[in-house]
């Protein structure tokens, strides 16, 4: 152990804990007013990422590769190429009402009567689908996942405790700290909260009780969709547009969910907080040289085991009060 | 129809192998793996309704520990890591390892909701990439090790063939397919594949007939561990170089999972056609550079717009065109077989499609010799003052209630009064707060359903539970499962004196079938079946796990009246014919008045009162909390040899 490095090992576990911390947000939300896993939100987090990559970085090249053109199309690459190069915080914005976009799209698919009603397998195959088609998508743009976007907040940095902090994530940080106690006061202590936790409780008593199911459920999807579309622009700013970099934030973001009982936002992100700790503590060395392989062992070994004991603290046995799994 | 589709594929197969070209042809070799982890997705995705998004780990895994496992390690000093097993020695470990990794994670995910397995399957995915992937002595990272090797699979000599070219090697493979599927087919027909139908489709209806969800969840987990383990090793000896682990991150599982699910949940011949697509579909339309993303996304979608049964439905609908006719017929059959019920208030001897006596005897032999020994006991069922509160509610107050033995028992009272609960908790689906259960002369208090179903309790539900996507056949046989009792092994290895009793159950459930007068249904899905049909395949279900106590829960709801009475007669016949002992729960009470030998009233949480049903019909405590004082009944006489012995009803009743 190197308790030297306890005090760095904290401070940037915690500042990293922001770009955890968005995407469990958007899935508990999705989860509370369908019952169901939105992966939705990782295909949705992809597109933020590349489409912010695709708006604010300087560099020429078509947006699209030759092959697309080749099949059956006469047009000129030369007329794809030129971008936008926009300002990063007015990138940001676009990209959050493009998530946001997709993601009511989808709530109003999956959320009218006829749609939401069906069992929750075949809502989440739904939900995998189609984030398997978004990230397939993007997959085809091109973007060189080495050249890393600027911040929309700017590329200062301060020196806290002899840790080098960037604005972008001390202000990554504050966001989801702020998002996940307004969402939390939000669905507890509001009126339109209970209505999304009602609609997650029964549908149908809802539908009955005057909830209007599909507005709602548009409106938290495209907030939930905006939220995860925001992950992915902050997150490209760190390591790059990647689809499958999305992918891999979004079972980390599962899985703190999980720790929250997917329902307790403030769980979920000293769930983040926890989760970043370590994850930071087995980079650094604080626990001496560890391979790469047991570190990934130690790290979401630890995590399935707090979601497997979170899970049965939290609930009874439902086996056979439950009909089915899923 | 899975034997003769899988048949018809593997004709295609064969004559792919002689007449494609090369390179399609080690594509098609590629897509036999693929298929063997389908198809154990299909057993767990399909047929147990359970998830895993981690069975593109498990199936990388497999290769490189395959691989690692029979590689010698040679006696240079820095040579390739290895144990140098024999494969059959390897591929045992291997398939079994792999088996038992997924049946912990069935059973640590037992006990949570359905959404937590997603989330640990995906944390096994995750964990399995970022050690076994990136060990680096199994080739996932590089295909080398950290000596600078560059690995090798060790090839398989298998009784002397030479298996070196692509197309015998794609032979080779075949056979394994051939294997795998043939067992499929038979798993899916012996009683243990029904069972894991029913136990994917509805856990209390399978706990209720005798087989124990959570054992077959965890079968589920193992056997597509298995196949996940079975793929991995002959993918081994296909790649012969270990490929690059992104072939098996977690987005490739999503690939897998869209394969069971665009084939159809139970359509064994259409996975392995939907895999053979999935992976020749890229390389004959190579311009496209279709990505595994899309592959995925189209199957999971595709899937989804074509419903549960998937590709594999389509072509069974059409097959059932072909031979049957159009659906207006089979309905219209349906509709004068539910008229002939009516007409003959449940007692199937009128003209026009009823039982002949003769047939009905017939019938009756054989559900005799079906259906255990009756005990000789004076109560089938005895519980004592059970207490069950929700919270601040105590649905159960002290409830006592004895079910004489060959009696039909009715429980009454209005909504809320506590009957379903006083089910569950004689059914053994929830356990009381205090009191006692008590089951042919044995404490059952501690025991869990499916231990009271094996000792003679079979129940319905308030609400139809059939398998909706199975054929009424189908529906029946699973309930056979603890009827048959035979080891699981014997029917996959094609023991004759197992499938002896399986045809033993066959007959049995076609008598049942009679007569419950929906033997015209039997190869329909009973989805497609009218609502009362439904209902008597459930009773028919429960016929066939051998009861000797018959639980009701509101077997008339949602029928018309003339259907309800016909329902009740049929089940007076059953009880009257076959020695039954039943208890059912009712709303009708002229139904339940006119047929049971001994009436309960349940009113909040408490037992009102007991009797005969002439007694009930005229007490005054129920008539003014339940009955209505301006309600006139006149029960027919009762058909008891003997008076039965009620339980004391509590005292002020």
């Amino acid at each position: 152990m190197h308790f030297s490095l306890l005090g760095e090992v904290l401070l940037i576990g915690l500042i990293n804990a922001g770009l955890y911390g968005f995407l469990p947000i958007s899935i508990i939300l999705s989860y509370r007013i369908s019952r169901t896993i939105a992966f939705v939100h990782a295909g949705i987090a992809a597109v933020g990422s590349m489409a912010y990559w695709l708006l604010v970085v300087r560099v020429s090249g078509a947006y699209v590769p030759d092959f697309i053109f080749e099949i059956g199309s006469s047009r000129n690459p030369a007329t794809w190429g030129h971008r936008p190069e926009l300002p990063p915080l007015v990138g940001l914005a676009v990209v959050v009402a493009l998530g946001g976009a997709i993601g009511g799209l989808y709530g109003a698919g999956i959320m009218s009567r006829r749609i939401a009603m069906l069992p929750v397998l075949v809502l989440t195959i739904a939900s995998l689908g189609v984030m398997m088609g978004l990230i397939g998508t993007v997959g085809y743009l091109n973007v060189e996942p080495d050249l890393f976007p600027p911040s929309p907040f700017g590329s200062a940095s301060y020196g806290i405790g002899g840790v080098t902090v960037t604005r972008h994530e001390l202000v990554t940080l504050a966001v989801v700290a702020a998002l996940s106690i307004l969402l939390a006061v939000l669905l507890t202590r509001t009126h339109a909260g209970l209505v999304i936790r009602a609609l997650a409780d029964d549908q149908e008593a809802g539908i009955w009780c005057g909830v209007r199911l599909r507005r709602i459920g548009t409106l938290v999807y495209a907030g939930s969709g905006a939220l995860s579309a925001l992950a992915g622009a902050l997150v490209t700013v760190h390591v790059g547009a990647d689809p499958g970099d999305m992918i891999l934030l979004f079972l980390v973001g599962l899985g703190l969910a999980s720790v929250g009982g997917m329902r307790s936002l403030p769980l979920t992100f000293c769930g983040a907080v926890v989760f970043s700790v370590l994850q930071t503590a087995l980079i650094a060395g604080l626990f001496g040289d560890v391979r790469r392989d047991v570190a990934g062992l130690v790290l979401y070994g630890s995590l399935l085991l707090v979601i497997v004991i979170a899970a049965r603290v939290s609930r009874d046995r439902v086996f056979l009060l439950e009909r089915q799994s899923l | 129809m899975s034997s003769p589709g899988a048949l018809v594929w593997f004709g295609l197969m064969i004559l792919w192998g002689l007449l494609a070209p090369r390179y399609l042809v080690f594509t098609a070799t590629s897509a036999v793996p693929v298929a063997v982890v389908a198809l154990g997705l299909l057993v767990l995705v399909g047929w147990a309704r359970d998830i895993s998004l981690a069975t593109a780990g498990l199936y990388g895994s497999a290769i490189y520990l395959f691989g690692y496992v029979t590689r010698h390690s040679g006696s240079e000093p820095n040579g390739p890591d290895g144990w140098g097993l024999p494969w059959v020695l390897a591929g045992i470990v291997i398939v079994l390892g792999v088996a038992a990794t997924m049946a912990v994670v069935g059973m640590l995910s037992a006990p949570l909701p359905g959404v937590y397995l997603i989330v640990i399957t995906l944390a096994l995915q995750e964990i399995i990439e970022r050690t076994i992937f990136t060990y680096d002595m199994a080739g996932g990272l590089s295909g080398g090790d950290r000596h600078g090797n560059v690995l090798h699979n060790p090839q398989p000599t298998f009784f002397g063939l030479n298996i070196s070219s692509d197309t015998r090697f794609y032979f080779f493979c075949l056979g394994w397919l051939a294997v795998v599927l043939m067992v499929m087919v038979r798993l899916r027909h012996s009683p243990m594949g029904l069972a894991l139908h029913l136990v994917g489709n509805d856990r209390q209806a399978a706990a209720a007939v005798g087989v124990n969800p959570l054992r077959f969840r965890i079968y589920a987990f193992a056997m597509s561990g298995a196949l996940a383990g079975l793929g991995g090793m002959i993918a081994a000896w296909l790649y012969r170089e270990p490929p690059t682990f992104i072939t098996f991150t977690a987005p490739v599982s999503l690939v897998l999972l869209a394969i069971p699910i665009l084939a159809g949940l139970d359509s064994i011949a259409f996975v392995a056609v939907v895999a053979a697509a999935f992976q020749i579909t890229p390389v004959a339309l190579e311009s496209l550079r279709i990505s595994s993303y899309h592959l995925a996304a189209g199957g999971l979608l595709g899937g989804l717009a074509l419903g549960t049964r998937g590709l594999g439905g389509l072509a069974g609908d059409g097959w059932r065109y072909l031979v049957h006719g159009p659906r207006r017929y089979r309905t219209a059959r349906s509709q004068a077989s539910t008229a002939s019920l009516r007409a003959s208030d449940g007692v199937t001897d009128v003209e026009g499609g009823a039982l002949a006596d003769e047939e009905r005897d017939r019938a009756l032999r054989v559900m005799e010799a079906w259906l255990p020994p009756r005990p000789e006991v004076e109560f089938a069922a005895r519980a004592d003052d059970v207490v069950v509160s929700f919270g601040a509610v105590r649905a159960l107050d002290g409830a006592s209630i004895r079910v004489p033995n060959r009696a039909m028992v009715g429980l009454l009272g209005p909504n809320g009064a506590g009957k379903s609960t006083l089910f569950d908790v004689i059914a053994g689906v929830r356990r009381p707060d205090e009191g006692t259960v008590f089951l042919f002369g044995s404490d059952a208090s501690g025991l869990p359903a499916w231990d009271r179903a094996r000792l003679g309790v079979a129940r319905t539900f308030q609400a139809t539970r059939v398998m909706k996507d199975l054929t009424v056949r189908d529906n029946l046989l699973a309930g056979a499962y603890q009827r048959i009792g035979a080891n699981p092994a014997r029917f996959l290895l094609g023991d004759p004196r197992a499938w002896a009793q399986q045809r033993r159950a066959e007959e049995a459930a076609l008598a049942a079938a009679q007569l419950l007068n929906i033997e015209h249904y039997w190869n329909e899905r009973a989805g497609a079946l009218e609502f009362s049909a439904r209902r008597r395949a459930e009773i028919g279900r429960c016929l066939l796990a051998g009861p000797r106590l018959l639980l009701l829960d509101e077997p008339a709801a949602g029928l018309d009246p003339a259907s309800s009475v016909a329902l009740f007669g049929l089940l007076k016949r059953l009880h009257i014919d076959l020695g039954l002992t039943v208890l059912l729960v009712e709303h009708n009470v002229a139904a339940v008045l006119d047929t049971c030998d001994l009436v309960y009233v349940l009113a909040e949480g408490k037992i009102l009162a007991a009797g005969t049903p002439i007694e009930i019909a005229s007490n005054g405590a129920v008539r003014s909390r339940y009955l209505g004082t301006r309600m006139r009944l006149q029960p027919r006489s009762s058909t008891a040899d003997q008076p039965p012995q009620p339980a004391s009803a509590n005292p002020g009743a």
